[in-house]
């Protein structure tokens, strides 16, 4: 298996993501995208179980309608990584705008560091994590999936939620229109940290879960 | 005017609760007896029912002769229905009110100052390619009429199914609405549009790159500015599965794209749908009329493909009453203010305009081509020929003809082959009709139609299309 080296920068996010559908998964599974230059899209509609690795940050929405992939950012992320995807594995090791994990389908998203607003707004489904803080309205619009937050949330968690659960390590700001705020069982907790342990972020002993109300 | 029935009992409360003194008892001999009847004098009653609401018998009706328009019977029984039920009043379908349309326009014929092409030995042209701008696959349709966005839940399966053979026979294409895709829908299509809308309902990159075409929905004309909701009792299994979303849950649909709230998030949303399909196929951005020129000039500067604009005499399966009747441009006026403003920013030639909303003919089609529109979408009138009556119960889910239901014996009553024939001879009828009445006006293509070949019968609709008035 080989792994490529690709430059964004030269290529530009159209080219890339162009070759990135026509690879041949069996010859490639790995690439290693260099000078990113905080490009926009990368990894748009991608159906393949390759691996990339971003070294460096990324712009808007990264990986988006993308389904199979495993993308690592070394680096921050615009507005809407992980937007709509439908499989696959996202990990920014820094912080993301806003919108992280939007419309997510299945798959998981993680933001090593903080985010900014309306994180997993309209998710169906999937997993999204953040290791820092989330902005206002984290769960807008969410029917399903789950938001572990292991910082705060900000005001209006769980903003219009139909669905899903959004579990916080910190502290809540206030709460949406419709939203709920319960303790989170030991079996839910014990199974938040299984998944914390293995992308290697730190577990709580507790946790608070906003919910749609009844 | 008034009546008394026969299961008047003479009680006489009639006459004692008629704040005018307007009702007398007066003894009557009749076939059914006798005993005292109410006599109404019309010059003093001032209609206000309460004889007849208060009658213990309900034997009497009575009718205003000149009803007041501010207070017809029509406003107060919305208004009555409002008190009852404490809630906004909820329907299908689109505005009933008289509204301005393409019937106040006429074509001009040709005669000697351009001869008429012959309609029943000579040919006019009538395909069209949409959306050939940036993508590399524009859609190329064998007629300019197409089938609008209704989804898997807003309509059933069968008609789904009845609108894409429909619409393929005819050489035109579909489009599968919020919904997400039904695999049959796909294959029994040619030609099919999928729309991504707010609530990205069954959106996936399989979902957009299978498709011929992507229409960005910001809004629609039934329900201009506001979002939708499928009730969850018509979210069955099927269209859970179709839409990724749990089963019985209600699916809101915002009134805005959570990623989209001014012209730059517009252009990036393009180019991302773009990537995701590889710029193979059109991005058409759909609006509701409303500030029409602001809105168009955006979509175009933008990158969009195509615009469509929906004009308030569009269709829904539910959306409140005053949406319905009081938001929104009618179709009319939308079509010239999209043209003018494709005009005024250079890409008239670039960006294809489609317009949707309340066309009945083929001579409504002749008449939006002659406007500047490039093609047009229907969806209500598909419908129609599938047997609906536009009651408006579709947010009912009980729709009787099995065309608005998820309900497996109401869908029965549907016959989707009878329902594909029918669609296919309407698209096909109306391209007649519209090439007809190209040809009479001299042309031999129904592109080649020009606002110069209508007049206006009014001076309103002289103002809002643009066209002159007749004589």
């Amino acid at each position: 298996m080989n792994t490529q080296k690709i430059d964004v920068k030269e290529l530009g996010s159209k080219k890339l993501n162009k070759r990135l559908k026509e690879i041949d998964e069996e010859e490639v599974r790995e690439l290693e995208l260099i000078r990113p230059e905080s490009s926009h899209f990368l990894g748009a509609g991608l159906r393949k179980r390759l691996r990339l690795r971003i070294k460096g940050s990324i712009g808007y929405y990264l990986g988006t309608c993308m389904d199979g992939p495993v993308i690592r950012v070394e680096g921050n992320a615009g507005w809407y990584p992980g937007d709509n995807v439908t499989s696959g594995e996202i990990f920014i090791e820094g912080s993301a705008g806003d919108g992280a994990g939007q419309g997510l389908y299945g798959g998981r998203v993680t933001v090593k560091g903080n985010c900014g607003s309306r994180t997993g707004q309209l998710m169906k489904n999937g997993t999204v994590i953040v290791g820092g803080n989330s902005g206002f309205m984290t769960g807008l619009y969410a029917f399903g999936g789950q938001i572990i937050v292991l910082g705060d949330v900000g005001e209006m968690a769980g903003e219009s939620i139909l669905g899903g659960t959004i579990y916080v390590g910190g502290e809540v700001t206030s709460l949406g229109k419709n939203a709920v705020l319960e303790q989170a069982g030991p079996e839910e907790v014990e199974e938040i940290n299984e998944v914390l342990r293995e992308i290697e972020l730190p577990g709580e002993d507790s946790f608070s879960k906003i919910i749609p109300r009844e | 005017m008034y009546n008394i029935d026969h299961s008047c009992i003479s009680c006489g409360k009639c006459e004692s609760i008629c704040p005018v003194d307007a009702i007398t008892m007066v003894e009557e001999k009749g076939e059914d007896g006798q005993g005292a009847r109410p006599q109404i004098d019309l010059d003093l009653c001032t209609y206000c029912q309460a004889c007849a609401t208060f009658c213990p018998a309900g034997a009497i009706t009575i009718e205003e002769p000149a009803p007041s328009n501010t207070w017809s019977g029509e406003k107060m029984a919305m208004i009555e229905r409002k008190a009852r039920t404490g809630e906004v009043p909820v329907r299908g379908t689109s505005a009933r009110r008289d509204l301005p349309d393409f019937d106040d326009l006429i074509v001009r014929c040709a005669q000697v100052s351009r001869p008429p092409i012959d309609h029943y030995r000579e040919p006019c042209e009538t395909k069209v390619t949409l959306g050939g701008r940036f993508a590399e696959r524009p859609l190329e349709l064998k007629i300019p009429i197409y089938i609008g966005a209704m989804s898997f839940g807003a309509i059933s399966k069968r008609a789904k199914l009845a609108l894409a053979r429909g619409a393929r026979e005819a050489g035109s294409a579909v489009n599968t609405g919020e919904g997400g895709m039904l695999p049959e829908e796909r294959e029994n299509s040619d030609n099919l549009i999928v729309q991504y809308a707010s609530g990205r309902f069954g959106v996936s990159a399989e979902y957009l790159q299978s498709a011929d075409a992507v229409e960005l929905k910001i809004g629609q004309g039934a329900k201009a500015g506001q979002g939708g909701m499928l009730m969850a009792s018509k979210v069955v299994e099927e269209i859970s599965k179709v839409r990724g979303t749990p089963e019985g849950a209600d699916l809101i649909s915002p009134a805005r794209h959570m990623d989209i709230v001014g012209p730059e998030d517009l252009k990036m949303k393009i180019r991302q749908l773009r990537e995701i399909v590889d710029w193979e196929i059109p991005v058409i951005v759909k609006f509701a009329a409303g500030r029409v020129e602001e809105d168009v000039k955006i979509a175009a500067k933008a990158g969009a493909d195509a615009v469509l604009v929906d004009g308030m005499q569009g269709g829904t399966g539910a959306a409140p009453h005053p949406t319905l009747e009081h938001a929104g441009i009618p179709t009319l006026a939308a079509t010239t203010s999209a043209h003018r403003a494709l005009v005024e920013v250079g890409l008239r030639e670039e960006v294809d305009l489609i317009v949707s909303g309340g066309l009945t003919s083929g001579a409504d089609v002749a008449k939006a081509l002659a406007l500047g529109a490039n093609a047009v979408s229907l969806s209500t009138a598909a419908l129609v020929a599938l047997g609906c009556r536009v009651c408006g119960l579709c947010n009912t889910g009980n729709c009787p003809y099995g065309i608005t239901t998820q309900d497996p014996n109401l869908q029965e009553r549907l016959d989707v082959e009878e329902g594909e024939r029918a669609v296919c001879n309407l698209l096909s009828v109306f391209t007649e009709e519209a090439s007809m009445l190209a040809m009479l006006a001299g042309k031999t293509s129904l592109f080649n139609l020009e606002r110069e070949d209508l007049r206006a019968l009014t001076v309103e609709a002289s103002e809002m299309a643009d066209v002159g008035l007749v004589g």
